[in-house]
């Protein structure tokens, strides 16, 4: 920590004007928001917006890769991880004053599926689709996990029944919200607790490797710089962001659930999907890419949904209970089926081709037709207890290594 | 140079001009919004089957009752519900009616659907002598319902409403000589095998966990 960065970076030039165009493509929005929003359509709004928030979000990710360097780990973990979904969280955090809670219900689940059905499958079809032209090497047809994943993928198994439990009371409340915190908090004791795993610069890449090769004391004023741009953006482009889709999707007869669903998350989750992307591209760094999606997965899962009914109640003005209506739950209980049947592709500690084409065919299955939702959720959970049977020996892997990670952690130190 | 300077002056002007019908239309999408958000029950297509039983002395009627949502008017200030009632199977009744948002509850027929709003249950169980919340189950499914209780003299009622959609779940009335009852049996918005599936998942994250637990328990031993 502090010591100065030995980082070696090819092309600086271009990745220099990667920053200013991402800052150029701010300006627009921050006119317009000058000018008063009142001024526009919600067409305008929705684009010079949205565009901001992938802005802000992509400058907020490379401060938050680059600023682990400069801090201690606990802190990365503590405020980093959570500064880089801050785009999701302000679009939950929105939806859930206004107490808009049939949209917060649609841009949780669809972030989540997202990720999970999309993300995942791109990370095993791109280090495929790389492996393949090289002609020197096998294709990769799978991606090895690292023992230490072992943690995510367990919390990740408790969030996913905890969702099931969601579904059954019908509700999301307070009880949740101690629950949800309450994982969350314990992920990051545990993550704290483990041995300080060495951090690579050979893994970052793009725009946040050119800040690191900056001294330190130009990379804390570069990175504070990042987070307060990205942080004002977030800040006042989200909820006029948010209102806008919803007006375009009613004033041109789309399903506003349906643009709130997809479209808020793709832009939200675009800076740390193309991370994970980026680390699909070499053989060495996959299983990164798979493990930073599933660690979004947990943040998700526990302080995402667990915030949800925090703010509602501070909305409402006292401790509300958010009722679920036959739709949400039925949107939760393909999403939770959908994360169960992720967790047991990843119990043998291999990510295959088959696991990811399968959660792609399905996540596309239930993405043009969403009145198969019941269905698709039926085929998750059974192909879930066909792949806990069928690779019954090789799951004792994740067992073993989240045994021997909890005993690292919480085990007598000698 | 001079082709620049047009398109950059049609650009300024078109950009207003496209503004200009700026969001007159903002709170008419408001009010839709809400009205989605307040009474997700009222979906055209969407029906609600009740059970109605009647006893009078010794006499007992019972019937079914079905309410169907055939259209949805979405106007600025109010909005249209279009609805028919079917007893026994048989059309009975059909019936437009206009509303402002943020009613209350909306009468269809002889039972009314009532606004999810937190504020307006609250406003609601006003009415009431006791509140409180139970579940009630449409084959394996749970649903959690807020139930009202009043009475006075020999007059009774006890209101069981599914909180997510404010529908009617059941509904007892009975004063000295006549009790009437209605029960939810069937609608298209609630899946009766959710409960099921639901725990179905829960069953495969328990064994995942037991085994984990097993295995963190006797790896602490070791």
């Amino acid at each position: 920590m502090g010591q100065e960065l030995n980082v070696e970076v090819h092309n600086p030039g271009r990745l220099k004007l990667l920053i200013l165009i991402t800052y150029i493509l701010l300006v627009p929005w921050f006119t317009i928001w000058a000018i008063g929003t009142h001024n526009f359509s919600p067409y305008t709004i929705a684009i010079i917006s949205g565009i901001a928030v992938v802005g802000a979000a992509l400058l907020i990710a490379w401060a938050a890769e680059s600023g682990q360097f400069i801090v201690s780990q606990a802190f990365a973990l503590a405020v980093l991880a959570l500064l880089q979904v801050a785009p999701e969280y302000a679009f939950e955090a929105v939806l859930a004053l206004e107490q808009r809670i049939h949209l917060a219900a649609a841009s949780m689940t669809g972030a989540n599926r997202l990720l999970m059905g999309l993300g995942w499958p791109m990370i095993a079809f791109i280090a495929y689709g790389i492996s393949k032209f090289k002609k020197d090497r096998e294709p990769i047809k799978e991606i090895r996990l690292d023992v230490s994943q072992s943690v995510e993928i367990t919390f990740l198994v408790w969030c996913t029944i905890y969702s099931f439990v969601i579904v059954a009371k019908g509700t999301l409340d307070i009880i949740d919200v101690f629950v949800l915190v309450s994982t969350y908090i314990f992920y990051l004791v545990f993550c704290l607790k483990m041995p300080a795993e060495e951090l690579d610069v050979e893994s970052v890449h793009g725009p946040a490797r050119y800040l690191l090769s900056f001294g330190t004391s130009k990379l804390k004023v570069a990175i504070t710089l990042l987070f307060i741009t990205g942080g004002l953006v977030i800040l006042t482009a989200a909820e006029p962001f948010i209102d806008s889709i919803v007006e375009v999707a009613i004033l041109s007869g789309i399903s506003a659930f349906f643009l709130a669903q997809w479209l808020a998350p793709v832009l939200s989750e675009f800076p740390e999907s193309t991370s994970a992307f980026y680390y699909a591209t070499s053989e060495k760094l996959a299983p990164m890419g798979i493990g930073n999606l599933v660690s979004s997965k947990v943040n998700q899962w526990s302080l995402l949904i667990g915030t949800i009914p925090l703010v509602y109640s501070l909305s409402v003005g006292h401790l509300a209970f958010i009722p679920l209506t036959p739709l949400q739950r039925e949107e939760i209980l393909l999403t939770g089926a959908q994360s169960l049947f992720g967790v047991v592709a990843l119990m043998k500690l291999r990510f295959t081709l088959v696991d990811a084409v399968l959660l792609f065919v399905l996540w596309l299955l239930q993405f043009i037709f969403p009145e198969i939702r019941i269905e698709v959720t039926v085929i998750y959970l059974v192909l879930a207890l066909i792949e806990m049977i069928y690779y019954r020996k090789e799951n004792y892997k994740l067992f073993r290594a989240f045994a021997e990670a909890w005993k690292l952690a919480f085990g007598k130190k000698r | 140079m001079r082709n620049k300077k047009i398109v950059i002056i049609a650009l300024l002007i078109l950009i207003p001009l496209i503004n200009l019908p700026a969001v007159h239309s903002v709170e008419y999408v408001r009010q839709a919004e809400s009205l989605e958000q307040n009474f997700p029950s009222l979906k055209a297509g969407n029906y609600y089957k009740y059970i109605k039983t009647m006893n009078t002395g010794n006499r007992k009627i019972q019937y079914s009752i079905k309410i169907e949502i055939t259209n949805v008017v979405i106007e600025e200030k109010q909005f249209t519900v279009s609805y028919r009632v079917y007893n026994n199977g048989t059309l009975k009744h059909e019936e437009s009616i206009t509303c402002p948002y943020h009613e209350l509850s909306i009468k269809l027929g002889e039972l009314n659907v009532y606004n999810t709003s937190a504020a307006a249950y609250d406003e609601l169980s006003k009415k009431y002598d006791k509140r409180y919340l139970t579940y009630y189950w449409v084959a394996s499914t749970p649903i959690r319902a807020l139930a009202l209780e009043k009475s006075s003299n020999s007059y009774s009622e006890r209101l069981l409403i599914d909180e997510g959609l404010g529908i009617i779940l059941e509904l007892d009335i009975s004063n000295s000589s006549t009790t009437i009852k209605y029960k939810l049996v069937e609608s298209n918005e609630i899946f009766p095998h959710l409960g099921a599936i639901t725990f179905f998942g829960i069953l495969i994250g328990i064994v995942i966990m037991s085994l984990v637990a097993y295995e963190v328990k006797t790896h602490k031993s070791q």
